[in-house]
């Protein structure tokens, strides 16, 4: 695992140096006492925590920290106009979530937005000054915009509430909350990784030289460095240079004196001499020797920004001089402050740049692996909205300016102008709005233009929604063929779940957390600095430190200090700074998501608090022994402890990925060793919450628990306790769902016993009949009959009511009747034009009788307008039939009248309906068998299910068997069995039991065959396992047509089952008829029943007449008629209008 | 060979299981009778709901197939037709029950139960034991469960609510002997090891008589774990498993609809009603 190398072991666990001598070796050989029930700080932990806490912190932290931040460094609105005009903002806030109207006196549920299709959001206010004139007015609490709330965070409504309140607010209270509600919506903004910003990178570029690279990131700019070799030679590289500058140039240029300076800050050993010779040798042949010079050449080099002709130049056009130094101030590793064009700080880190790269020419291990966890960053809700809103805020302020330019300019105001009536929150708001219903993120300063940010969460199953909440999108191109991204790194041990990832295109790039991963929010970095400045450390800021004592290459022993990838400066005793640095985090002096990472091949110590890493809890163990200890275990079962204690207490901590390179983790207590610094929690905490959802994962083939990761998330169960209180546009749910007769532990920490998804089937693993091979199942038709596999499906239908702009509305119309008697069409209709809920839908009903005036245009002050003025737009159902559920009225904030009809069917399972047990063993119904004909044991039980037994050798899902093994003895002892991943129930404790009860230890039974009554010949493996009812039915799929409607365009049959389309008879199919020689049969597909067209074709001219008459030849006398396909015809016009003349020369047969 | 004659032996008689004995016959035999009582016995079930009100947190096609699958009483089944045979057009007195059903919740919550069903007919009821009836639903304050259901005469095969069994089921009966030459020529260690070999203790050894016998030969679920035993130890005929030829042990659970002595019975006029059909035709068509 991460375990460095050993014999550095004594260097990098300084805890043990010193303390080695103080205790008795000879007890380390004693066995170490397992901490019966550690597992139980798992459910604590998520107790505290939750399944999406990342997501809830990261947006908490935005909208109570950062939000005030950003809104500081916007704060104060100027105009040229009127120099003594301003605008400031003083105090920030983000209000309690509230609707525009007063339907429910401004306070809105997450529910209700729903189902009304409002956006849950809460106003943001601002306290702000300002001049009205020659006054300076005060106001409070103007709003200036409303941002979307994440469901659950501090400011929802939600927080806090005990499952009782929840649920008179129409919630779930196992609902993870973590998303949005847009629009209706429900959205989750996806968790994005990235590399790590402002970091040092070494790799190799495209012609296997090594560069460094360094993508720089502040609030203000964003910037990407590199130092590239050429030939032997280094330069630098920016995007604002027209060409790569030498890098002694740059260093010149940042006024760095003497080669001999210069030597010393990259290194004076003889290697990195040779190696940056060539590049000085280039410097002098330039004839650069001077700072002055150096500019002078950086300044030529600069890309010439054409500037839009309307912005006026600015008039004092500063030298190329200024322009050079300007840049390499700002831009270049822009992330490293220069003060009063002091550049010592950036020349370090540039010649540390060059340094590695030396250093990397002659160890190709000092290259950094770009797929390394320790470089990645993840980027969640709160860091995207903090984006979203200061390009949003600086936008309102650039148009309040604007509004204030143009009104100052005005000649003669009549009133008074006051800025604060401009204030509309429009701009933010829709903003948002935008941003998350799309899902393009589109940030103008910093040129970032993303899309599919956001997604609609999944409400499939509940599992499903959980697992898009830990779902992680990579910023990585898709269609590039790369393996290294894709693969499981294993830096991700423990903090990314190694099943749950999809198959195909995104393979590798989607991922998902691990059970009990946690990602860091930024945290303070001055006091940070501080205390590691009291703990020895020097900085390279104050000029005193020469470039050996930074290199470390005259003797010095100093290890660079990074805090955030900026240099700090140098301790001469790291190992001693970063014991301390742990030691006070564990005393809670520093935060816990603090890291402390040393690194010895590159002699620096790098100290972390930005936001976006991931790190995991682990048991801290010293002296080989846990600090947990059972103690501790009992009073957390009684409720005295609670997690965060344990983190207070020094007991456990948080490491994040590269803190784990400098320690020694094991994962039992067995595996203690002495230099072992901490212990796992819990094994199964490597697993998502997809994979956790497995019985014996750890017995089956990988690949097995990947695909069930993605089945999981189709299983037909109960979503929600308030499922049946939605309207979601389509929600499958199961009759009699159950909980698994095996069950993990993450299936009772994440609530999936609550709100399950499956059946436990007592399945027989033999053939039957010949209709099960390929994977397909036989069913029990009786055990349908009872209830297996019985699901609903709800659908939305909605309609609005619109009103247009010459303010006439739609209406909905009374039904239909004449004579007394119903119009057929309008029987299920209720007086009011919608449909009667409870009322079966079939094909042709309407069920909103719609009408909409004629005249939408033009103002008519006609109030009562006549049936005349309307035409029906009425729903109609086309469709199997299904009966209405619901019906809800209500508006929209967009002041749209909305009608929302649930329609609702029940299915039994048919014939190709698809089940899934969860070992990624799918199948579908091949064969349904009557009871009598079932095989039956000797107590008369016959399976629900028979299985193939084929489906076994080549997949080497033993978990499934053992789940199978599991079930049958827990349901003689009247218990669950636990089949949690690496633990559960073992094989021979289950034997006994099945013994015990006069079974087989093996799981085998005897059967007698239900059709002959003979015994079956050989034993037959049979149990329960647990089924999937998967969400692909037969009757949502199945589709035929004869003759149906067809595309305008090209008079050819319309494609899909939407549209009734036909059933294409593609290139393979065709190439096939081509070999068979059928060439009548394929004239009569590809054309008869396709798009055959009669054309009049002149013999003479060859070109398309019409009938009877050659328009070029004028002449009837020509002309032939023949059948060709209309997209033919079609392709001729077009050419002709293109101004080629297709000609068709016709023979006679 | 002389004609044989089946016989029944009953082992066991109780309120709504019985365990019986059919010899000297086939399998087929056996198993057409077992195969007729799951499918082909008729009961009683509801098969027609009507919802006049249904405010219930389950939807109505959820309550009608829960009202489907309680068990009525059969025992006066003959009495009604079959709906497809019945002169009526609809469904009429002698094909069908209807049963009303009006519950409203008025405390905090209800339960609907199989005892909230009132049945036009006395004959045809709910089951009910003791004090266990059948949950159809938990109705909330406020809210409304209205409904007529009818109940018509329907079989197995059509749907599994007419079963009238919940277990069918016949097992051969082992027979299971011990070669007492070879035992003896054993060594008690042996002896006990193959005793303990079965894992349903078929065999029992007397520490007394030092002799190992069959004890429970009912127990024996065919797993040849003696057998195992036996050829590792180099007597593979120390002991023989099998059946005893032409011996069935018959269990039938019902599910309350019908006696089990009623469904046996009705399973074996219905074989009977079958094979009369056969001889009725075979008779026609080869016109002795």
């Amino acid at each position: 695992m991460e375990e460095p190398a050993p014999q550095k072991i004594e260097d990098t666990t300084p805890q043990d140096m010193d303390e080695g001598e103080l205790y008795d070796h000879s007890k380390l050989n004693d066995p170490i006492k397992r901490v019966e029930d550690k597992w139980k700080l798992l459910p604590a932990f998520l107790k505290v925590r939750g399944l999406v806490r990342q997501h809830i912190d990261s947006f908490n932290y935005f909208v109570n920290v950062e939000i005030k931040k950003l809104m500081k460094a916007n704060e104060k609105i100027t105009t040229d106009a009127d120099p003594k005009f301003f605008l400031k903002y003083h105090n920030i806030s983000v209000g309690r979530p509230s609707a525009d109207d007063d339907m429910n006196g401004g306070d809105v549920t997450p529910h209700e937005c729903r189902l009304r299709d409002l956006t849950y959001s809460a106003p943001i206010s601002a306290d702000i000054e300002y001049t009205r004139g020659v006054q300076i007015v005060r106001k409070k609490g103007v709003t200036i915009g409303r941002l979307p709330i994440m469901l659950r965070s501090s400011k929802c409504i939600l927080t806090g509430k005990n499952p009782d309140e929840l649920a008179k607010l129409g919630e779930c209270s196992i609902d993870s909350g973590g998303y949005f509600i847009c629009k209706g919506n429900e959205k989750v903004i996806l968790i994005q990784e990235q590399l790590s910003k402002n970091r040092i990178i070494i790799e190799l570029d495209n012609k296997k030289n090594v560069c460094a690279s360094v993508t720089s990131s502040t609030e203000e700019r964003k910037s990407k460095t590199n130092v590239v070799q050429k030939n032997g030679k280094l330069y630098l590289r920016i995007n604002t240079f027209t060409d790569d500058i030498p890098i002694i140039v740059v260093l010149k240029a940042m006024g760095m004196q003497s080669d001999q300076q210069i030597i010393s800050f990259i290194g004076s050993k003889q290697d990195f001499v040779d190696g940056i010779a060539a590049s000085f040798q280039e410097c002098y042949s330039l004839e650069i020797f001077t700072r002055q010079q150096a500019l002078e050449y950086i300044g030529s080099k600069i890309k010439i920004v054409f500037r839009s002709p309307f912005k006026a130049m600015p008039t004092n056009r500063r030298s190329k001089v200024d322009e050079a130094r300007d840049i390499l101030a700002t831009v270049l590793l822009s992330h490293v402050p220069v003060k009063n064009y002091d550049f010592r700080m950036k020349y370090t880190y540039l010649t540390l740049m060059i340094r590695r790269i030396l250093l990397a020419n002659k160890d190709p291990h000092a290259i950094d692996d770009k797929d390394y966890y320790g470089n990645k960053r993840l980027e969640l809700a709160g860091q995207l909205l903090s984006l979203m809103f200061e390009d949003l805020l600086k936008k309102f302020n650039n148009e309040l300016k604007k509004t204030a330019e143009s009104n100052f300019q005005k000649q003669n105001r009549v009133q008074v102008f006051d800025i604060s009536a401009c204030m509309t929150p429009k701009t933010i708001t829709d903003g948002f709005i935008h941003a998350i219903s799309t899902g393009n993120w589109t940030v103008k300063r910093f040129k970032m233009n993303r899309s599919g940010i956001t997604q609609v969460l999944s409400r499939l199953s509940f599992i499903s929604a959980l697992g898009h909440m830990t779902r992680m999108n990579s910023q990585f191109e898709k269609t590039r063929k790369v393996s290294g991204p894709r693969s499981l790194q294993p830096s991700q041990f423990g903090m990314l779940c190694p099943a749950d990832t999809p198959e195909g295109e995104a393979c590798g790039l989607v991922k998902n957390l691990a059970l009990m991963t946690h990602v860091t929010t930024d945290d303070e970095e001055p006091p940070l600095a501080r205390l590691a400045i009291n703990l020895g450390v020097l900085e390279v800021d104050i000029n005193t430190l020469s470039g050996e004592e930074i290199t470390g290459d005259g003797g010095m022993k100093g290890y660079l200090v990074f805090l955030n990838g900026q240099i700090l400066g140098i301790h001469t005793q790291p190992h001693i700074l970063a014991r301390s640095l742990r030691l006070l985090r564990r005393q809670g002096r520093v935060k816990e998501f603090v890291s402390v990472y040393l690194h010895d091949e590159q002699h620096s110590v790098y100290i972390a608090s930005d936001g976006g890493r991931v790190c995991r809890p682990l048991i801290i163990v010293d002296k080989g022994r846990p600090r947990v200890t059972e103690e501790h275990i009992r009073q957390l079962s009684d409720g005295i402890f609670a997690f965060d204690d344990f983190l207070k207490r020094g007991l456990i901590e948080y490491l994040d990925v590269n803190e784990e390179n400098n320690s020694m983790i094991a994962v039992y207590e067995k595996d203690i060793k002495p230099n072992t610094t901490h212990l796992e929690i819990e094994p199964l905490t490597v697993l998502g919450v997809c994979a956790g959802l497995i019985p014996y994962p750890h017995h089956n083939q990988s690949p097995r628990n990947t695909y069930q990761c993605a089945m999981g998330k189709q299983a037909i169960g109960a979503i929600a306790y308030n499922q049946l209180n939605r309207i979601d546009t389509l929600l499958y749910l199961m009759v009699y769902p159950q909980k698994p007769m095996v069950k993990t532990k993450t299936i009772e920490l994440t609530g999936y016993e609550k709100v399950p998804a499956g059946q436990n089937a007592t399945v027989a693993v033999m053939s039957y009949s010949g209709y099960d091979i390929e994977d397909a199942l036989v069913l029990n038709k009786a055990s349908i009959d009872r209830g297996f596999g019985r699901c609903i499906v709800l659908k939305k239908h909605a309609t609005s009511v619109k009103k247009y702009i010459n303010n006439s509305l739609d209406r909905l119309g009374a039904p239909l009747e004449e004579n007394g008697i119903r119009n057929k069409k309008h029987e299920k209709l209720d007086l009011d034009g919608i449909v009667s809920p409870g009322e079966q839908l079939l094909n042709g009903d309407v069920y909103v009788n719609k009408q909409t005036p004629k005249n939408t245009t033009n103002i008519n002050n006609n109030e009562n307008r006549s049936d005349a003025e309307f035409f029906d737009t009425p729903s109609t159902w086309k469709s199997n039939p299904v009966f209405a559920d619901k019906v809800m009225l209500t508006s929209t904030d967009e002041d749209h009248f909305l009608i929302k009809m649930l329609s609702r069917s029940t299915r039994r399972p048919e014939l190709g309906d698809k089940f899934s047990s969860r070992h990624g063993q799918k199948g579908v119904v091949g064969i349904i068998v009557n009871q009598e004909d079932m095989p039956f044991n000797h107590q008369g039980m016959c399976p629900d299910i028979i299985m193939n037994p084929h489906g076994y050798p080549s997949r080497m899902t033993v978990g499934k068997l053992i789940e199978l093994l599991g079930g049958k003895a827990g349901v003689f002892e009247g218990r669950h069995g636990y089949g949690t991943a690496f633990g559960g129930d073992k094989v021979e404790d289950i034997s006994r039991v099945l013994v015990k009860h006069g079974y087989n230890y093996s799981g085998k039974d005897t059967l007698t065959s239900g059709v002959t009554g003979e015994t079956l010949n050989a034993y037959i493996y049979f149990g329960p396992i647990y089924y999937q009812k998967l969400k692909h039915m037969v009757m949502d799929k199945m589709h035929a047509r004869a003759r149906g409607p067809r595309a305008v365009l090209t008079r050819q049959p319309t494609e899909g089952r939407a549209r009734n389309g036909g059933l294409r008879l593609g290139e393979m199919e065709r190439d096939c008829l081509i070999a068979y020689g059928a060439s009548a049969l394929l004239m009569e597909r590809l054309m008869v029943s396709s798009d055959q067209f009669t054309v009049f074709v002149c013999k003479d001219c060859g070109l398309l007449g019409y009938s009877g008459w050659c328009q070029f030849c004028k002449s009837s006398l020509t002309m032939a008629r023949i059948n060709i396909p209309y997209a033919s015809k079609l392709l001729f016009q077009e050419l002709q209008a293109m101004n080629i003349s297709p000609r068709l020369k016709l023979k006679d047969l | 060979m002389p004609p044989r004659q089946p016989q029944i032996e009953i082992v066991e008689m109780k309120k709504d299981s019985m365990t019986f004995i059919l010899s000297k016959t086939d399998a087929s035999i056996a198993n057409a009778l077992r195969r007729v009582m799951i499918a082909e016995t008729p009961t009683m079930s509801i098969d027609l709901v009507e919802f006049e009100n249904n405010t219930s947190v389950l939807h109505d096609e959820f309550i009608a197939h829960r009202l489907g699958l309680i068990p009525l009483t059969s025992s006066r089944v003959e009495k009604f037709n079959f709906t497809r045979e019945c002169s009526c057009t609809d469904n009429c007195e002698n094909c069908s029950v209807r049963f009303n059903l009006h519950v409203t919740c008025t405390d905090d919550t209800k339960q609907v139960t199989s005892d909230d069903l009132f049945s036009t007919d006395a004959d045809v009821r709910p089951v009910h034991r003791e004090d266990d009836s059948i949950v159809i639903v938990k109705l909330a304050k406020g809210q409304e469960l209205k409904l007529t259901a009818i109940a018509k005469k329907g079989v197995g095969k059509e749907h599994a609510k007419w079963q009238p069994t919940c277990i069918t089921t016949f097992q051969y009966d082992p027979d299971i002997r011990i070669n007492q030459n070879i035992m003896d020529r054993l060594d008690e260690e042996k002896k006990v090891k193959f005793a303990n070999s079965c894992p349903v203790k078929v065999f029992a050894y007397d520490k007394d008589t030092r002799t190992v016998s069959v004890e429970a030969a009912s127990n024996c679920v065919y797993c040849q774990e003696c057998k195992f035993y036996s050829n590792d130890i180099g007597h593979p005929d120390l002991v023989h498993v099998g059946y005893k030829p032409e011996r069935y042990i018959f269990t039938v659970e019902s599910s309350g609809s019908l006696e089990p002595q009623e469904i046996v019975l009705s399973a074996l006029s219905i074989l009977k009603t079958k094979l009369a059909h056969v001889h009725e035709n075979l008779k026609n068509e080869v016109d002795f």
